[in-house]
């Protein structure tokens, strides 16, 4: 008897003797005992404080900025934190792609990439030939950190492997050549070395080519020394295979480091140089826009320095100077402020955003009429409605050409509704604005094709009766014979000519 | 001898046991709503929470919060997530009304490309529900009950998405798609795929 039941009870006796190693296991657990306790006891008191708190501020909370924690990874080698980081960015970047990413995932991705860019750096101080062997194996989980390692740590990495060998690296891997490479830039700008420069364009003219590295030569190579910086970027862009380099680039974030128009009065007496490299002569026309935005640079000054190297040469002035308040309307609208959205959707008064805007361009403030105008035009195509109440010209004939213009020169939104709903509002035009009207669906029409296919003339026969469903259907008439559509017959009735 | 069995099956217990908390705590899911494991506990379980609470709105009560949050002045990239979890939650629970609201942001496109146009709001808020009713967004696609240009927005974020993350499911509706546009580009996205 007792041996039967001693027999009965040893499987018994193990599998407790198991059951009691799972319970051990799992007060040990992370996810339980007290950290379930702590996220229980925040149930409790944010289910309470919730219902009342709403939804808006759910969202709000939800999105703020929140710190990762990267404590998680701060055991093992630097190599293995570095691939876990890399490993859980490659699943954030994976989810927010698929459209499955939560609140504060991409802002997270970005403190883990910039983590794991430091914890590979350390593991490169620590061992940097084996750190760097990855950069062979396209297919490894730390080759973009390597890559991106490469071109950002230029300064530590030329401490450890000495300039040629780390030159020569960049060289041997593809991939760092789509990279800016402005650390590469910035490197050589600050130690000014010649000897370095001239190395590097000789035997590796490709690393040290680009707009990104030149740009950063040029913003921090010693002003003192910058005719010896030309001189060597004139020897390069001579050389056959170099023309195209952005040698022009470098000179261009010099100057606008010199003091009001002596950085543009020093390119230019380069530009006319007769033995100029015809490659570099080319470079340094492609940056005058550049140069033009140097800070606090006045609108009349920029003008002058688009007119100094015959760029825009066959714009009139005005429209010239109408591309420069363009560019510059435009950089502050797209501003991270989110001044735009504000306004768009009524939270921002016209009044307030237009003067948001226009204390943004001091520089420009000689020509406040023209500048006012066209900040106009750029904020009506985001509301239509608010914005008619600031155009308000002296005369009912100047507020009507201001709001044709605004028409012609704005509304590139590419959703149509918005531009025949801005022209549709224009009473009594007369025909010469008419004409320009038109005009303005003549160069729309094929962008619109493009993007929504034949869907746009079904778009066209619904518009209300008007001047502007004349204009829109007529410039879209060539094309629908072309296409052969269907909604051609009902097309040429609606732009008949009333009897 | 017995003492010895005793430990072995101990053992086997613990590691049986310690296997799950490597997977994640039982009986959850790896849900996308479960949050962000790494961003720190404390927030992370907040987040999970109001997540959750989020969903028990009303249509309505989306569309006052999608119309307040200008009032918010927040940055443009917390307000873009703001908007994105919105319409997540919001097309759940009525997918014509959250689809509307996202139409009416911008269309930029091309090299006026932005990431708060709405194109990429959709892409980014609605993935999972473009895989998991893919015939929903088919229908309005053809039908055009948004809008005749809206339909072709939707459908090219629609088919963009699916094209670029499961071009299986773009593949088998990609032939009832009536609009010629969405379909040239799904075609060519198909295309793309199988080179």
């Amino acid at each position: 008897m007792n041996h039967q039941l001693s027999s009965l009870l040893h499987p018994l006796g193990y599998l407790g003797a198991a059951l009691g190693g799972a319970g051990i296991a799992w007060l040990m657990a992370p996810t339980h005992g007290d950290r379930s306790a702590q996220t229980s006891r925040d149930f409790a008191v944010d289910v309470s404080r919730t219902p009342d708190s709403g939804l808006l501020d759910g969202l709000v909370e939800i999105t703020a900025p929140k710190e990762a924690d990267l404590n998680l990874v701060a055991s093992g080698s630097y190599a293995s934190q570095a691939r876990i980081l890399a490993e859980r960015h490659r699943m954030l970047t994976q989810l927010i792609d698929e459209g499955r990413g939560t609140p504060g995932m991409q802002a997270e991705r970005d403190q883990i990439w910039a983590e794991a860019l430091k914890r590979f750096s350390l593991w490169i101080d620590e061992d940097h030939e084996n750190a760097l062997l990855v950069l062979d194996d396209p297919e490894s989980l730390l080759h973009q950190l390597a890559v991106a390692s490469l071109m950002e740590n230029s300064e530590q990495l030329v401490g450890l492997m000495g300039f040629e060998s780390y030159i020569k690296r960049i060289g041997d891997t593809p991939a760092a050549l789509n990279r800016s490479g402005a650390s590469l830039g910035e490197y050589l700008g600050n130690n000014a070395s010649l000897d370095q420069l001239s190395w590097s364009f000789t035997h590796h003219p490709s690393v040290v080519s680009g707009l990104g590295t030149l740009t950063a030569l040029g913003a921090h190579w010693p002003l003192a020394q910058r005719e010896a910086l030309f001189s060597e970027l004139q020897e390069f862009m001579a050389t056959k295979g170099n023309e195209r380099a952005f040698g022009g680039a470098a000179l261009v974030a010099m100057a606008k480091r010199l003091p009001e128009l002596s950085g543009k009065d020093w390119v230019l007496s380069l530009f006319q140089k007769e033995d100029l490299a015809p490659g570099l002569k080319e470079s340094i026309y492609r940056n005058v826009v550049s140069l033009t935005q140097q800070e606090g640079l006045s609108l009349p000054d920029r003008l002058q320095t688009l007119r100094d190297f015959g760029v825009y040469e066959r714009m009139s002035d005005h429209r010239a100077q109408a591309q420069l308040i363009y560019y510059k309307v435009n950089e502050l609208l797209r501003s991270d402020d989110d001044a735009l959205y504000a306004f768009r959707n009524g939270a921002m008064a016209p009044r307030e955003m237009f003067d948001h805007i226009f204390d943004g361009m001091p520089e420009f403030h000689t020509y406040s009429g023209e500048v006012r105008q066209h900040i106009l035009r750029r904020l009506a195509e985001h509301d239509t409605k608010s914005t008619r109440s600031l155009i308000n010209g002296n005369s009912a004939e100047e507020q009507l050409g201001e709001l044709v213009n605004a028409s012609r020169w704005s509304f590139y939104q590419i959703k149509p509704d918005q531009l025949a709903d801005w022209q549709g509002s224009i009473v009594g035009p007369g025909a010469e604005h008419e004409q320009q009207m038109a005009q303005v669906w003549k160069e729309r029409t094929g962008g619109h094709l493009h993007r929504y296919g034949s869907a746009y003339f079904d778009w066209l026969v619904e518009l209300p009766p008007g001047g502007v469903r004349r204009y829109a259907i007529s410039a879209a008439l060539p094309a629908a014979r072309k296409a052969g559509s269907d909604r051609l017959s009902e097309m040429e009735t609606l732009v008949q000519p009333l009897e | 001898m017995k003492v010895l069995l005793y430990l072995v099956f101990g053992a086997i217990g613990f590691f049986a046991m310690r296997a799950t908390w490597d997977e994640g705590p039982p009986g959850e899911s790896p849900s996308v709503d479960d949050g962000n494991p790494s961003i720190s506990d404390r927030s992370g379980a907040r987040v999970r929470l109001l997540s959750k609470s989020l969903r028990r709105f009303s249509s309505n009560e989306y569309q006052e919060a999608w119309e307040n949050l200008p009032r918010q002045r927040l940055s443009k990239t917390q307000r873009v997530e703001a908007q994105t979890h919105l319409l997540r939650v919001w097309a759940e629970k009525d997918l014509n009304s959250a689809l509307a609201a996202a139409l009416e942001e911008p269309w930029h496109a091309g090299r006026y490309a932005t990431t708060d146009d709405s194109g990429s709001l959709l892409k980014r808020a609605l993935g999972e529900l473009f895989v998991s009713r893919p015939d929903d967004f088919v229908e309005l696609i053809n039908d055009r009950s948004l809008g005749v240009l809206e339909s072709v927005v939707l459908g090219q974020a629609f088919v963009e998405s699916l094209g670029r993350h499961h071009p299986d499911v773009l593949e088998g509706i990609a032939p009832g798609i009536r609009n010629d546009k969405v379909g040239e580009i799904s075609k060519r996205l198909l295309e793309k795929h199988d080179r």
